[in-house]
Parts: C-alpha cells; structure tokens; sequence
C-alpha cells in the first residue's frame, strides 16, 4: 500500500506538467474555438530559446525564464494575429490543417535552428528528495505541484470572475455579438494565445530535465495533454489541471505496475474510452441531441 | 397513406407539436401551413425521425416509421427537400440526384470496388433515373456544375430533384418556395402538381406563401402553436375563422400579418381586476 | 413503386463525346502518369538510388492516396495513418518470413485484411467524433501502434525489427530495384482500379454525402455511422497494401520506421496534392520522396519545406496542387479576356 501510494505521489510532477500543457491548450480552445496542434512545437521553441538565453546570453534562470515567458507571449499572440485570424471563419478541418502544417514547419524550423542533437536544462529547484508523512518527493515536484495549483486558480478567478474573463467567455461563446457589444474581440483572443502558450511553454521547460530538448521532445507530452484535457473536459480549465493530475498519476502507475513502454498506448485506451463513455469528460458540458 | 395520430413533440420547454393528427391520401398534393414557430418544420423532422416524439404514432402504409432510423425512411418510401437546401456541395448535380437512386437496390462495397455486372447496372438504372427528374425539373444543362456553384433557385430545385430520384411514395417539400421570388411561385405550384401524376408520389409540402398553397395543393392543414387550427380544400382554410384570427387577417400578398400572443403568454399576463 | 413513363427523351443518358472536358481531364493525367511511370526505368534503370526513390513514391502514393479517402472523400480525419502502414508492414513481413514461399498477391491481400480490420476496430468508435477529437483519437493510435511493436518483442523482435525477404511467386522472386519497382507499379494500378470503381459507384456517392451533409446524406438512406465505418476499413485497407510494399523495400520493419511525423507527412502531402484528388495524391508522393531523397533528416529542411507549403497553401489555393493547373488556366483566361478588351468570361468548372 505504501508503495502504491509513492508511486501517486511520483506521478505528481508530471501531472503537474501536463496540467500546464493541457492548461495553455484548453485557454485557447476555449477562447477561439481552435484546438492549437502545434503548442508543444511552439513550447519547444520557446524553451530552445530559454537554453540559448542560459547558454549563450548567460542569463541567470530566473531571469531568462522571464525573458522565455514574454517570447512565449508574443509568439503565440503573432500567431493568432497573422494566421488564425484570417480563417477563423472557416470550417474546423482548415483549422486543424492550418495548426498540423504549423506544427511541421515549427518543429523543421527548431531542426534547423537548434539542430537535432539532444540539450538538456537543470530543474528550477534541484536537491534531494525530502520526506513528507513518510513518503519521498523532490523539491521540485512540490515546486511543480504548488505552481500548478497556484496558476490554475489564478486563471480560475480570472476567467470567471473578473471583466477580463467577462470578455473572453463573451468572445467564446459567440465571437460576432461579442463583438458587436463592443467587446475588442481580437485582442482577447490574441491575449488568451498568448498566455496558452507561455503556460505551455512552462510544461516544456519543466518537463525537459526529465526528457532531453530537441524538436520533437513535445509529441510525447502532447499525447498526455491532450488526454489531460479530454478527461477533464475540453473547455474547462479545473478540468485541464485535475485530468493533468490525473494524467500524471496514472501514467506512473502504469510505469509501475506494467510497463514504462505502454504508457503512451495505455492512456491512448484511456482518451478513447472516455470519448466513448462521458465524451464531456469530468466538468465539461454535454451537447445535447435531440434524437 | 402516411398517418399521424396524436402526435406531440416538445424540446427545451417549448411544445412544438400539440396532439397532431394528419394524414396524407396516396396521389394527393397535401400542405401544412402556419407562421414560424407553428410547428410545420418538426412535423416533417418527426416524419423523417429526425426528432423523436413524446406521444403519438407515425405510419406510412402500415409501416411504423417511429420504429425506423432516420436512414431507414427512404426505404419505406419517404423522401424530403430541406428548408436549408442540404445539397451535397462537392458534388455535381448529377452526383447529387444519383444519390436519391442509389438506396434502390444499393450494390455492396466489394461489388462498387471490383465493378462487377450488379454495379454497372445499378449505376446505369440510376442514372436514367436522375436523367428524368433533370428533364422533369428542367435543369439538365445543369448536370456536370458542381452544387455550390448554383443560384439559389437552381439549388432548391437539386434539392427537389434528388427527392424525387429517390421513387419516393411520399415526397415531403420543406418551404420549397422560401428564397424565390413570388413571380416564380406558379411555376413552381404548377411543378408541384405534376408530381402525382408524372411520379406517382404524393405530396406533402409546408410553406409561408398561401399562393403557392392554394394554387398547389388540393388539402390543407392549418397550425398555430403546435396544434392544427383547421382542415380542408385550400378555400375552406383560408375562409376558416380560426385561420383569419390566428393571422388578423391576411395581407395583399397572401402573407399573415401580426399575431396575437401564444396562449401560454396569455395566462401570464395579470388579470385586470374588476 | 409504379413508375410512370414520361416522353421518349426523358430518361435517355446523354452520350459523352470524347473531347467532353471532364472526361479528359480524367483520362489525361492517367494516361501521362502511366506513360511515364512504364518508360521510366528505361532511362534511370540503371541507378539503384533513383529506382529506390521512384518505388517510394509510388508507395508512398497508395498509402497518401488511402488517407486522401478518408480525408478529402469522406471528410474525416486522421492523424495516425503511420500506423495503419506499420500494421500492414509487420503483417507481410511476418508472413513473408514464417510462410515460407508465399505467393506475393496473397501476402500483400492478407497484410490489407488485417489492417482493414484493425480500421474497422478504429473507426467503430470514432463514428461519433469529428473534428479535433477524432484528430486526437487517431493521434493517439498513430503513437500506440509503434509502441505496441517495440514491446511485443516476442512477434517482433523489438528495436531490432524485422528483415523482410524480398517478394516472390511461385519460384519467381524479385529482388531487384527495377523488379521492385515494377511490382510496386502493378500493385498501385490494380489499387487505383479499384479505388477509381469505387468512388464512381454507389459506394463512393455515399463517402461524400457523409463528408457534405450528414443529415441529408441520412434522408436518402445513407447510415451515416455505418458509412464512415466503411470508410476507415478501406482506407485502412490501401494503407495496409502499402505498408507491405514498404516493407519490401526498405528490406526491414522496425518501430523507428514510423514516427508521428510520418503521420504528418502524410497529412500535409494529402492537403498539398488537394483533399479528394488522387492524381494531386500521388503528386504530392513524389514531391514527399524527392524531398526525402534530397535532404537527410538531420539537414531538417524536409519538415520546414512541407509544413510551410501547407501554411502557404492553405492561405492561398485552398485546393491544393490538383487546383493549380484550373486556377491557372482561370487567370490566364481572365488575362487573355483583358487583353481583348472584353469583360472577362464567367468562370468555368474545371
């Protein structure tokens, strides 16, 4: 039992992180109707960036984490403003397209820029493990667990409870009376990408010490982000953070008690499973029908 | 013979269709009619199952349709026009008939895929099918233009015609003169006629235009809020005073003008003391 | 049902005469295509290199066209088809090397059963997702499947893979590049003879009902869930072909051999060739293997160049390649119609 129990609390840290990446997937979705598949190839290039500021500016981390936060920021605002913004008119298969031709050509641009050849990242908080009721877990993990919960509620609060989150609720529900109730439709968007991909950008650099930075590090991460948000609902951002959890925890059982090389198989099972069963996931909505 | 008997159908709180009962005699052009919101539409969205009903019965021939799936109606000999013109918009109008034929004798998978004798011949058997709802319709000029490419005039008519390729027994038209410019409505009704006799099939349309109705069908049934008002040759309908209150009487052109609150509304309001 | 005749000239099908446009732009591309593809070893026969690239456009080709099905057809989407070709890969290979002597057509059929089985299994649940679910779901199973191979080393012997024997009939085997090469042409042919029936049937009708109007296509007696099944079993069917030609010729399956970017390779060639054009699939093919053949995977450009060109596309010939020569030939006519002074001439379906 004991043991069990460790391997949850192992699987936090990832859980962590995936609830940051499924975090900066469900922002955008839930703001602009677009499911971004090229935000682990653009959380890459962001952390690519963080190694070059460390590197080569010699930054301290702090600091160039910062500096990485505003890239991530404008690169997922540019985005939006120079290409997502001509079709959001268009049917979701364009859309989906357009953000799979993305992912291609930002995952070829992070080859070409950075090479293939595997970087590495320290963690933000190293040390050894510490005790905690008798279980083992790393000062990162809490580091990792504490901002997750941290920024989930932050976003929480914001989204529903100020004008800000007012807004982007007006922009997801019904984009054109947003608009025509004055609300600046584009800048709300344009925010929401831009925060996304920061958050996603924070699973990318935290997840690196574990996996090694090269172009496609994410793919493997995206897999469980986009479980993490299916369980949880796609479109609810409690959901992002507790599938994340979620995730996470099973994940590592499954390292545990099966295999680690199944991981990605099994919670593919899981993804489809929940589709078929509760496609709303644990705090989405259901569409009704009305057959 | 298509049969409704007390049919009721309500979604999200609102009674769209109140204890209806309607029928259809075999080669009778029949016509629904009644303002938006009156319950026309959903009766030919219970008729091709694509809403299920709280009460009631639907049979075509002594067939239950409400046993069926929506992809089972054609089967049984129920086609449908859409209000929203539903085209296949990739495909060419021909292509888009040949779909109406191809539910009569449907070849299986491997004998499309290795072109045996059965596919051929089904192809041909729909093609001369399509061929004559093209000339019927008068719009085989038409036949190699992709549908989105299409007036919307044209368009409504590929809807009818890929109804009608179909053979059906019953031909359900959804506002087929919705978007067409009430000069054109003659022909149209003229079109509508026909059908019994150069198709065999009977007909039941539903529409705002009382030209189109009158000129077209020889029975009519009024709604208002779900529930039918009135019953009878188009003359006796448009005479009938439940039909002239429900609409305060009718405009020049045939349309209904105004209209006086629902009867739910109506129990909200506060009674005036005395 | 009574039928009731109408006059003589109704019902007639009106013959095509052969210089009717439509026809020839059917019979056009396939007549150059296989011109070229048959007198192509005449030339290059002698470089192995140029007749390894050549074979893997053309099987790259089937397997682009078997996804073109699913996506530009029949309007669904997939995101995994790497994997379907693994399936079909393994299946041949292992039949190849524990069946000794079996007959190539044989091998290759079975290698398309069983991936068409697994697309049945596929597909069963996805019917009732679109859209990004179902892009996900299909994700996932293109992740799955390598996976899969990499731990069942009993079958598969794991990293390592398999060493696939060349194909062969009868005692006739054919281990040559220009051997291949022609085998791999032949299969294609009897593929697209089948894929091209089929679209033009009742079969193919009903694939893009489905994709333009769910409720319509239900209204004239599609089952629409049962359809999109159809689809993803004989999509999954071609790709499993495909696989097994794969096979053959890189001489070896193993679980590296196909990534997710696979997948997405696939994808952007299928948007690039246009959705619901085989001869822009099988001309997004060879553009993917000479790309490939070019560029090593660690120059990184092949990603750069696709993905961009889809993004490009995407924003400016939404149709894809397979509209290029129609939108040029609508410019020109539209250049030509100036040049003369008149008012340019209502635009023509291609």
């Amino acid at each position: 039992m004991h043991n069990f129990v460790q391997f949850v609390v192992g699987g936090l840290g990832f859980g962590g992180i995936y609830a940051f990446a499924a975090l900066g997937l469900v922002l955008i979705f839930k703001t602009s109707g677009v499911v971004n598949f090229a935000f682990g190839a653009m959380a890459t290039v962001v952390t690519m960036i963080l190694w070059t500021l460390l590197n080569h500016a010699g930054l301290p981390f702090a600091a160039a984490w910062v500096v990485a936060m505003a890239i991530a920021m404008a690169i997922g605002a540019a985005t939006n403003l120079a290409l997502l913004q001509r079709l959001h008119q268009s049917s979701p298969t364009v859309q989906i397209v357009l953000t799979l031709g993305l992912l291609i050509l930002i995952e070829g641009l992070a080859g070409v820029l950075w090479g293939y050849g595997p970087k590495s990242l320290p963690q933000p908080l190293s040390g050894t493990p510490v005790s905690i009721a008798s279980f083992l877990i790393t000062p990162n993990d809490l580091f990792i667990i504490g901002l997750t919960i941290v920024i989930g509620l932050v976003l929480f609060v914001v989204f529903e409870w100020t004008r800000i989150g007012l807004a982007m609720r007006a922009v997801a529900a019904d984009r054109e009376v947003a608009a025509l109730m004055g609300v600046r439709t584009r800048r709300y968007v344009s925010g929401a990408w831009a925060v996304g991909t920061a958050l996603t950008g924070v699973a990318a650099i935290l997840v690196t010490p574990a996996l090694s930075l090269d172009p496609t590090m994410m793919d493997q991460v995206a897999v469980f982000a986009f479980a993490a948000a299916i369980l949880g609902g796609f479109g609810s951002l409690i959901g992002a953070v507790v599938g994340g959890f979620l995730i996470g925890v099973g994940s590592n059982l499954i390292a545990a008690y099966v295999s680690t090389n199944l991981q990605l198989t099994l919670i593919f099972v899981v993804i489809v499973v929940v589709l078929y069963l509760r496609p709303q996931g644990l705090f989405g909505v259901r569409a009704t029908s009305r057959q | 013979m298509l049969r409704l008997r007390g049919v009721s159908l309500s979604f999200g709180g609102i009674q769209a269709i109140r204890d209806l009962d309607l029928d259809v005699a075999d080669g009778m052009v029949g016509a629904l009619i009644g303002a938006n919101g009156a319950g026309k539409t959903s009766v030919l969205n219970v008729i091709s199952r694509f809403y299920r009903p709280q009460a009631g019965t639907v049979h075509n021939d002594e067939v239950d349709i409400l046993k069926l799936k929506a992809h089972q109606v054609i089967e049984h000999g129920i086609s449908r026009s859409f209000q929203n013109v539903a085209l296949f918009s990739q495909l060419s109008v021909l292509d888009n008939l040949l779909v109406g034929a191809d539910h009569i004798a449907r070849p299986r998978l491997l004998t499309n895929m290795l072109r045996l004798p059965k596919a051929r011949r089904h192809n041909r058997e729909a093609r001369r099918r399509a061929e004559r709802a093209l000339e019927f319709l008068g719009i085989g000029h038409l036949r190699d233009r992709p549908a989105s490419d299409l007036a919307f005039g044209d368009r409504k008519l590929v809807d009818m015609g890929r109804a009608l390729t179909a053979q059906p027994k019953l031909l359900l038209l959804d506002e087929p003169a919705a978007g067409i410019p009430a000069s054109e409505h003659a022909a149209l009704a003229k079109l509508i006629r026909e059908i019994p006799t150069v198709w065999g099939s009977s007909v039941l349309l539903i529409d705002h235009s009382m030209e189109l109705v009158l000129s077209a069908a020889s029975h009519v049934v009024a709604m208002d809020f779900g529930a039918k008002i009135a019953e009878g040759t188009p003359d006796e309908v448009r005479s009938h005073p439940r039909v002239i209150a429900a609409y305060l009487g009718e405009g020049a052109d045939g349309q209904p003008e105004g209209r006086r609150p629902s009867p739910a509304a109506q129990e909200r309001r506060p009674q005036r003391s005395v | 049902m009574s039928e009731v005749s109408v006059s003589p000239v109704a019902g007639e099908v009106p013959r095509r005469s052969l210089r009717d446009r439509r026809t020839l732009s059917r019979i056009l591309p396939a007549v150059v295509f296989a011109v070229v593809a048959i007198a192509f070893p005449a030339f290059e026969g002698g470089d192995a290199y140029v007749m390894f690239t050549a074979t893997q456009a053309l099987v790259y080709g089937l397997a682009i066209i078997s996804l073109n099905l699913l996506i530009g057809f029949g309007g669904q989407i997939s995101l995994g088809h790497a994997g379907l070709l693994a399936i079909g890969g393994y299946t041949g290979a292992l039949l190849a090397i524990h069946v000794s002597g079996i007959p190539v057509p044989v091998e290759i059929l079975a290698a398309g059963a069983v991936t068409a089985a697994v697309g049945f299994l596929l597909g069963l649940p996805t019917g009732r997702l679109r859209g990004h679910y179902l892009a996900i779901v299909t994700l996932g199973f293109g992740v799955a499947v390598p996976q899969i191979a990499l731990n069942w080393t009993s079958l598969t012997d794991g990293r390592t893979g398999l060493t696939v024997p060349p194909p062969q009939i009868g005692n006739t085997i054919f281990p040559t590049p220009t051997e291949l090469y022609y085998f791999s042409l032949i299969v294609l042919a009897v593929s697209l003879l089948a894929i091209f029936s089929m679209l033009a049937s009742s079969t193919g009708r009903a694939f893009a009902a489905v994709r333009d109007s769910e409720p319509a296509a239900a209204a004239m007696g599609i089952n629409v869930t049962a359809t999109k099944v159809v689809l993803f079993t004989v999509s999954a069917f071609f790709a499993g072909v495909a696989g097994d030609l794969n096979a053959h010729l890189q001489g070896l399956v193993s679980p590296d051999s196909f990534p997710f970017s696979l997948s997405l390779f696939f994808f952007a060639a299928v948007v690039v060739g246009g959705l619901a054009s085989v001869w822009g699939s099988l001309a997004g093919a060879i553009v993917l293997a000479v790309i490939e053949a070019k560029t090593s995977s660690s120059s990184g450009y092949e990603p750069v160049i696709l993905g961009g060109a889809v993004v490009v596309l995407l924003l400016l010939l939404p149709g894809g390649l397979a509209r290029l020569p129609a939108t040029v030939l609508q410019a020109a006519r539209r250049v030509g119609a100036r040049g003369r002074g008149v008012r340019h001439a209502p635009l023509e379906t291609p």
